[in-house]
């Protein structure tokens, strides 16, 4: 961990161990991020491991996006401790590291209007430095290979326009998805291929944290809710760490994740070998004697190699009924994760009396 | 970063050629500018001294340039209004292209753009100013490294406003003054390039021009990567 930034005066404790056994992929002690004079994370605590789903609810202006932001190496960290996929957020070269490896759907659609999608695609394809072949797969199973490849951004719904945002997004085939209500302006169809999408990403060694208002459609797919509100975490789910499966997702529930397509129920026969590799998400199957990367340099790697993420402090797992296991961050909750390995469910806070957000016990429901 | 600046030039260069908002837009204005210069400005009044020729004719450099610089104000809000109206500044920042490429690729792009505005309102200006040309060769190299001073200087400008909601206002307020010396250069040589008039050295008017353009590209290089980043 590198020095804080400039200004810094919140004294932050140490960075959270995170889960034992597995990869701490964000971590965040007292986080604060200012837009301009407003603190809009005003010291948040957060750690977020491999492989997790993390449902970002509050109001509007408690500091969702802003965290989003945070996480994706955009906005400053001004005070307090961060790291994310490894890399230092007090270090703006580390930022600039971190944001190559992380995909952001915002309320932005990072799109130019007057080109159309499939030239935007190209185009991010290109800056991002990824072989060119990665576009048409994902117009395909986005549903715009055909009547809307060649239609200006500008002539396209709104609906249109968040589904060429994600076929951008999905090119990046990040690390850490950062998907701000990505539900917002879809339609069922798109929705479902969020979701979907979410579950294979996570399927495929991804991350994800996402800030949506649909909270029912959030919480299904979810594996912890994190509620924010005036720039703080204000409550995270104590239950649901545990309710990850051991090791990376990806090798054991791809087969539970196909490979969402638009429009239509997800591939009947999603890739048997997750190192076979995904169309969609992790790391993009690369041609033979591919050399067709846009630098123009033979054999440069132009999508960068990821960093390699620190483990866990505490990588040997605890044995049941230790004080870890006790510890409110690394409660036992329950193991509703099938063993088909499929998602785990999420478990959803159930926010303090007097509280704005009417929380559900879902494991409770579930039980009953 | 070489191929950074092709990717952006060849990105902007295309959604002109789709908008067509350079072309269909901001040449007119500076047509109509032109035009009204004309209008304004009696063809009977004639300049004292031994030319005696008048005086829309003599002062045609200054007013030409005048009307690119215009012109190229309206070209370089476009040209970063289409990063910062979508959030494309965050997705240029989160793809990681080198600064300086986006810098040169951006004022590459106004560049190609301005010239061939410039040669339009070339052709418009002697049609309004009747004014001759006495030495081509400088006036292609007033022109040339003009453009180029007013598209760098003005990139670099241009992306220090370019998160701010009031840059459409400030941006002129930051890069007229800054361009002085250009358009002091540029009509100098520009005068000596049309009237081959003996009291001004047109050459070293284009070297200050050279000089200046050479600053920025080193400054823009240098400067626009935290640019980017606080933006």
């Amino acid at each position: 961990m590198g020095p804080v930034s400039d200004g810094d005066t919140t004294p932050a404790g140490p960075l959270d161990a995170g889960q034992p056994g597995r990869t701490v992929v964000i971590q965040l002690r007292q986080a604060i991020s200012l837009i301009e004079r407003f603190p809009a994370l005003a010291g948040v605590d957060l750690t977020v491991s491999e492989g997790e789903i993390i449902l970002l609810r509050g109001p509007n202006g408690a500091g969702k996006s802003t965290l989003l932001r945070l996480c994706a190496g955009l906005a400053p960290l001004n005070g307090g401790r961060g790291e994310v996929l490894g890399h230092d957020l007090s270090s703006r070269r580390e930022r600039r590291e971190l944001r190559r490896q992380t995909g952001l759907l915002a309320h932005a659609t990072f799109l130019y209007d007057e080109l159309t999608v499939e030239e935007n695609l190209m185009f991010w394809a290109r800056a991002n430095r990824l072989d060119e072949a990665s576009v048409e797969p994902v117009l395909d199973r986005l549903a715009l290979a055909n009547r809307l490849r060649h239609v200006r951004v500008a002539n396209l719904s709104a609906g249109q326009r968040r589904r060429a945002s994600l076929a951008v997004l999905v090119c990046r085939r990040p690390r850490l998805w950062l998907l701000d209500e990505p539900h917002a302006g879809l339609d069922v169809n798109g929705r479902d291929f969020v979701d979907g999408l979410i579950k294979h990403a996570v399927a495929f060694g991804g991350t994800v944290l996402l800030a949506s208002h649909d909270f029912d459609r959030a919480a299904e797919i979810a594996t912890r809710t994190v509620i924010v509100a005036g720039g703080q975490v204000q409550e995270t789910d104590p239950s649901a760490r545990a309710d990850i499966p051991e090791g990376r997702m990806a090798r054991r529930s791809a087969s539970a994740a196909p490979p969402p397509r638009w429009g239509r129920e997800p591939d009947d026969a999603p890739p048997s070998d997750p190192a076979a590799g995904s169309p969609l998400v992790g790391r993009p199957p690369r041609s033979e004697g591919s050399g067709a990367r846009l630098t123009g340099r033979a054999g440069a790697s132009s999508n960068p190699a990821p960093a390699p993420l620190r483990p866990s402090r505490a990588v040997a797992p605890e044995p049941v009924g230790s004080e870890a296991d006790r510890s409110p961050s690394v409660g036992a909750g329950p193991q509703d994760a099938g063993a088909d390995g499929a998602p785990p469910k999420a478990p959803v806070v159930e926010a303090g009396p007097g509280s704005r957000w009417r929380g559900r016990r879902r494991a409770a429901a579930e039980s009953g | 970063m070489l191929r950074d600046t092709w990717l952006m030039t060849v990105k902007d260069l295309r959604i002109e050629l789709t908008s067509r908002v350079v072309m269909a837009q901001i040449l007119p204005f500076g047509l109509l500018i032109l035009i009204l210069f004309g209008l304004a400005i009696s063809p009977d009044l004639v300049v004292v001294g031994e030319a005696r020729r008048p005086v829309i004719e003599e002062i045609a450099p200054g007013l030409f340039w005048l009307t690119v610089l215009l012109s190229a104000l309206m070209a370089l809000g476009r040209a970063f209004a289409l990063e910062a109206d979508d959030g494309n500044l965050d997705a240029l920042r989160m793809a990681g292209l080198d600064p300086a490429g986006v810098f040169l690729g951006k004022a590459l792009a106004v560049t190609v753009q301005l010239v061939a505005v410039e040669t339009v309102l070339g052709f418009g200006a002697f049609v309004v100013f009747g004014a001759p040309v006495a030495r081509p060769g400088l006036l292609a190299a007033t022109v040339l490294l003009a453009t180029v001073g007013i598209t760098l200087a003005g990139t670099l400008y241009a992306a220090l406003a370019a998160g701010l909601r009031v840059r459409d206002t400030l941006v002129p307020l930051l890069v007229l003054p800054v361009l002085a010396p250009v358009l002091l250069g540029a009509t100098q040589a520009s005068r000596d390039a049309l009237f081959a008039d003996p009291g001004v050295p047109g050459w070293s008017w284009a070297g200050l021009l050279a000089v200046f353009s050479l600053l920025y590209l080193g400054v823009g290089m240098l400067a626009f990567g935290p640019l980017l980043e606080e933006s």
